[in-house]
């Protein structure tokens, strides 16, 4: 177990950092999804089975593939990806932030009084710990409130992306409408100013009827 | 783990290796009946060894890459394509427990108690091979078909998922196995307990997704011949090409599989098989059923891709978002109602 | 004149014919340029293609027409007998009239019939046909061909050279093309052409080779008498 353990925690780690360093995206996605394998067999070393599948089939089976098609779709050229628009400062700050990460993990992890014993050593998991029912009454039971939240929560986030991704098309459907009825006024008015021939006449006739009688 | 389990691995996986090759055939014979010829005659009785000798053509075949492909995407694609919907098998029971000895074999290869839900999380993963595959060629046709395939895959996910949420609520369960256990016994002492009585709605909604999970006519959108030359798999030739055909036909019948273990009563048939007998004969007889009943899907698949055209492709998406998840909606809160009474 | 009696199209007239005309015009064509406006005002918005009106939402899950077409193909998988030729083990007949490869025809003694006038060789638009010219060992002409060569890599099969043959000695026949794995096999020469339609061909078409008997081939799908 322990061995299975290392490979997949060593793989998740090579491949995410495979993820932030390919200049391409979509092999970062590719490496990504690598990750996710790997934690999801920690998952599953862990007993957590039902979390395993879940995040192989929500992860790796539905939101990647969407990172995929966004990426498939803007289809970026090797000069767009060759480009450097990254602010001076950041990959200053980044890594320092990430040293402050990794030292404070490193901290609580490796040394420090917390970690004399094995983290959650004195905590054995429940019975039932990551079966499918245990999981669905934790949610359901223990933490309906806090789980109805987050989903209003991502609701509202879809709401949020549905105004601002749309709002264009409505305002353009608005002005379109307007560019139409404008048009209509026009047509009217040349009609109405007198007989310029057939065209006219038709055109106004086929748009009003109600005014050609 | 028992020799019986490493016999029963194998036995299952020489069966599942041995249907693409019969399908290649059904599909060239069906179509070919369907449309008034005679298909495949020349190699073999009735055409039988034809996909010996594709096989034979696919492997000897020039392999040609494209000048601009992304060389590890390209050779992972085809990979992909196979191997995460061969996996999901191991979670199908082909049969009925037998004793022998003192020991009970399962006809599974693993009863996880997420059973759906990993073969849910597996076939999820077979849109990569189609997406990457599509990508790598450095070609507009692949590309395109690439990106049908993920937004046509994701949709219908959704719906599939659903329906067999629905199923889900109805078995009280996760696991494949039980499931199957569960629709053994007789309805009003006529109907077999399948879930398809039970939930038909639900069964309609999984049939028409898995369809397009496959990307099998009527929902070929990401080949789409017609349109996009090949789609995905244009720039593919030689047996990379093949394995893009074979897990094409895994895929079907793991679905296959799939949908006669949750609608259509697994193993069992009432009167030819036992659910209290875990006697050899019984256990063979019920592997044999379940075959025959996969095999049925199968040709149904045939049947439908040579009966019905392709649809267009917002009549697809049109179809998967504003019909079929509204319905596999409606569903999971009827049976969720119906649980409740 | 006539033309009062006719109603006359609604833009050419006075405002007082124009009522029931352009009304009834304008109930037709009102719905159209809406739907276009629609389509155009809002460009992102996919083109939906709306059901034709007047279905049911029954009828639009086309439940029916699908089962409908799954047992037409059904009926043809089971019960209908492939159209097909198991070619080359069946082949169908050609028409008797086809124009395949050419024979010198001989009279009862085995003589070819041609005198070597050359007309078929100047007829000839591809110039496939050559002849060397001999004085005939017969007493009946005066003329034969010592050699005669046909390049069937160049024949068009057009037939002129049957056209201008004065004494019927060169016919095309409904053999098809032959194929060889080398050039000079598709010279055939006098012995060659003079046998190039043997028995079993000529028993192939009832009424014998070149002659039009009873109604031609017509070559459609479908009809079962041609399949053996």
């Amino acid at each position: 177990m322990d061995v299975l353990f290392l490979v997949a925690a060593a793989s998740a780690v090579f491949c995410s950092l495979m993820v932030v360093s390919r200049r391409n995206p979509i092999y970062s996605a590719a490496w990504m999804m690598g990750a996710l394998a790997s934690v999801a067999v920690v998952f599953a070393l862990l007993q957590a089975t039902f979390l395993a599948v879940i995040q192989v089939l929500l992860y790796a089976g539905a939101i990647m593939v969407l990172f995929l098609f966004v990426i498939m779709l803007l289809n970026p050229t090797p000069a767009d990806l060759a480009r450097e628009d990254v602010p001076a400062g950041q990959r200053v700050l980044a890594t320092a932030l990430a040293a402050v990460l990794l030292g404070v993990l490193g901290w609580v992890f490796l040394g420090g009084e917390p970690a004399a014993a094995p983290p959650f050593a004195d905590r054995p998991a429940p019975v039932g710990f990551g079966d499918t029912a245990y999981f669905g009454s934790t949610i359901y039971d223990e933490y309906l409130v806090a789980f109805e939240l987050i989903s209003l929560v991502i609701l509202a986030a879809i709401a949020a992306v549905v105004l601002v991704g749309k709002r264009r098309l409505l305002i353009g459907g608005i002005e379109a409408r307007a560019e139409r009825e404008r048009q209509l006024a026009q047509a009217r008015a040349r009609a109405a100013s007198g007989p310029e021939g057939r065209g006219a006449e038709r055109t106004a006739a086929e748009e009003e009827p109600v005014h050609a009688h | 783990m028992s020799i019986w389990a490493l016999l029963v691995i194998v036995g299952i996986l020489l069966i599942v290796l041995h249907i693409p090759p019969g399908m290649i055939w059904a599909e060239r014979k069906v179509a070919a009946r369907i449309q008034g010829r005679w298909g495949p005659t020349r190699v073999g009785p009735f055409g039988l060894l034809q996909p010996l000798a594709d096989a034979v053509k696919l492997l000897t075949k020039e392999e040609v890459i494209p000048r601009g492909a992304e060389r590890p995407l390209y050779y992972m694609g085809p990979l992909l394509a196979f191997v995460p919907g061969a996996l999901a098998l191991a979670v199908v029971p082909f049969g009925h427990d037998m004793r022998v000895g003192d020991t009970v074999i399962q006809l599974q290869i693993a009863d996880l108690h997420v059973g759906v839900l990993f073969v849910l999380a597996l076939t999820s993963l077979a849109v990569y091979g189609l997406a990457f595959g599509g990508w790598s060629s450095d070609s507009k046709y692949p590309l395109l078909g690439g990106l049908r395939s993920s937004a046509q895959m994701v949709s219908y996910e959704v719906a599939l998922g659903l329906a067999v949420v629905a199923v889900i609520m109805s078995a009280g369960t996760v696991s494949i196995r039980e499931m199957v256990l569960a629709q053994q016994e007789l309805l009003f002492g006529f109907l077999p307990a399948w879930n398809v009585f039970f939930q038909p709605v639900a069964a309609l909604i999984f049939l028409v997704a898995a369809f397009a999970e496959n990307n099998r006519l009527p929902f070929d959108m990401p080949e789409a011949e017609a349109e996009l030359v090949g789609g995905y798999h244009t720039e593919y030739s030689g047996m990379k090409f093949g394995m893009f055909f074979l897990g094409e036909y895994v895929a079907m019948t793991v679905m296959s599989a799939v949908m006669v273990s949750l609608f259509f009563g697994g193993w069992g048939l009432p009167g030819l098989t036992d659910p209290h007998d875990t006697s050899v004969g019984n256990a063979l007889v019920s592997a044999a059923v379940f075959l025959v009943k996969v095999a049925a899907l199968l040709f149904f698949y045939i049947w439908v891709r040579w009966t019905l055209p392709r649809f267009r492709y917002d009549q697809l998406m049109r179809l998967g978002w504003k019909v079929l998840i509204p319905l596999a909606l409606a569903n999971v809160v009827v049976t969720g109602l119906f649980g409740v009474l | 004149m006539k033309a009062p009696e006719h109603p006359s199209p609604a833009g050419l007239v006075g405002p007082a014919q124009t009522s029931a005309a352009a009304g009834a015009a304008a109930s037709g064509a009102a719905g159209e340029p809406a739907a276009h406006g629609a389509a155009e005002g809002e460009p992102d918005e996919e083109p939906e293609s709306e059901p034709p009106p007047g279905r049911s939402w029954v009828e639009r899950l086309y439940l029916r027409e699908i089962a409908s077409g799954l047992a037409r193909t059904f009926r043809h998988l089971v019960l209908e007998r492939p159209f097909t030729t198991d070619y080359p083990d069946e082949q169908l007949p050609y028409n008797p009239r086809a124009r395949g490869e050419h024979i010198l025809k001989v009279d009862e003694q085995g003589r070819e019939k041609c005198v070597a006038c050359l007309l078929c060789e100047a007829a000839c638009p591809s110039k496939c046909i050559r002849i060397v010219v001999g004085p005939s060992p017969w007493p009946d002409r005066e003329r034969y061909p010592v050699e005669f060569e046909i390049d069937m890599l160049r024949c068009i099969y057009c037939g002129y050279c049957e056209d201008a043959c004065p004494c019927d000695a060169i016919e095309l026949t409904p053999k098809p093309y032959s194929v060889y794995d080398n050039r000079e096999a598709y010279i055939y020469d006098k012995e060659k052409l003079k046998n190039n339609y043997p028995q079993d061909w000529r028993e192939r078409f009832s009424g014998g080779y070149g002659k039009l008997t009873g109604p031609p081939y017509r070559g459609e799908g479908g009809d079962r008498s041609l399949i053996r």
